[in-house]
């Protein structure tokens, strides 16, 4: 099992269509994570940071080079980052094609592959690890979102083993 | 570094694969829904129940509520640091143990 480097209580978030995706990590440990879909992104924020008492937000940089968010999911992005800055909390955003890169070069090409990847480090999560899409057509299913949200995490602060970094 | 949730029980029952459902029967509640408003911070579970996490996750009460504990812990300490103040010169045995027990609190 994998720890976070960083200690502090961080949260990771994914807006898709289907909600808003999230991981929650504290004293490197992986917490909490889950998907929330009551209708409003900023309601489901709020809501995620009740459950979730975070001091850094990482959030991906709708502005950011080569981004593929459209129009809609962009000004989501910026209304959590403007919600989270209103409260006082760290911003982190990262470049979605980034992250997409680092998987890149540990030979990860495909949602799939990555999720099972973060599965390894966090074997909490390997019940939420999606079955490969078996047709192209076929929509992904929503917990691949909270991989998604917990690559925006590890690709900002990187993981070491679990026992080097004692909570 | 202190924790900021007052418990960890949603992140516990989680790790060890059972469900709401599971976790209510094994602490004799009659519904899940008593579960979840306990991992939601909604309410608070009563020591049986606490003590009933302990066992089935196999970590101490403490550890479960670390949270707490923390705020629990620096509380008590200042409390000890003011009784310590009150408290005058050590002249008894009984006075001098007393004293002890304080200065460990504070350690």
């Amino acid at each position: 099992m994998k720890r976070l480097t960083d200690p502090r209580a961080i949260v990771g978030i994914d807006p898709t269509k289907r909600g808003l995706a999230f991981t929650f990590f504290e004293g490197g440990r992986l917490i909490d994570w889950g998907v929330r879909h009551a209708g409003n992104a900023v309601t489901d924020f709020e809501a995620i940071l009740r459950l979730c008492p975070a001091d850094v937000i990482v959030l991906e940089d709708p502005n950011a080079e080569r981004s593929e968010r459209r129009p809609q999911m962009r000004k989501t992005l910026l209304r959590l980052t403007r919600t989270a800055e209103g409260r006082g909390l760290v911003v982190v955003k990262v470049s979605r094609f980034a992250v997409r890169q680092e998987w890149r070069e540990r030979g990860v090409t495909r949602k799939h592959a990555a999720a099972k990847a973060i599965a390894e480090e966090f074997p909490a999560l390997e019940v939420f690890v999606p079955r490969p899409r078996s047709k192209a057509y076929m929509d992904e299913e929503a917990r691949v979102q909270v991989f998604d949200a917990a690559s925006l995490v590890l690709h900002t602060f990187g993981t070491v083993d679990g026992d080097s970094l004692a909570a | 570094m202190p924790s900021k949730l007052i418990h960890y029980l949603r992140n516990e029952r989680r790790e060890t694969g059972l469900t709401q459902a599971d976790m209510a029967a094994l602490l004799g509640a009659p519904w899940k829904s008593k579960v979840s408003r306990y991992e939601r911070r909604v309410a608070l579970p009563p020591l049986e129940t606490a003590l009933g996490y302990e066992a089935v996750t196999r970590k101490p009460v403490a550890q479960l509520f670390a949270g707490m504990y923390d705020t629990v812990t620096r509380r008590v300490k200042e409390r000890a640091r003011d009784l310590l103040a009150r408290s005058g010169e050590a002249r008894t045995a009984l006075q001098s143990r007393r004293k002890r027990a304080l200065e460990r609190i504070l350690q």
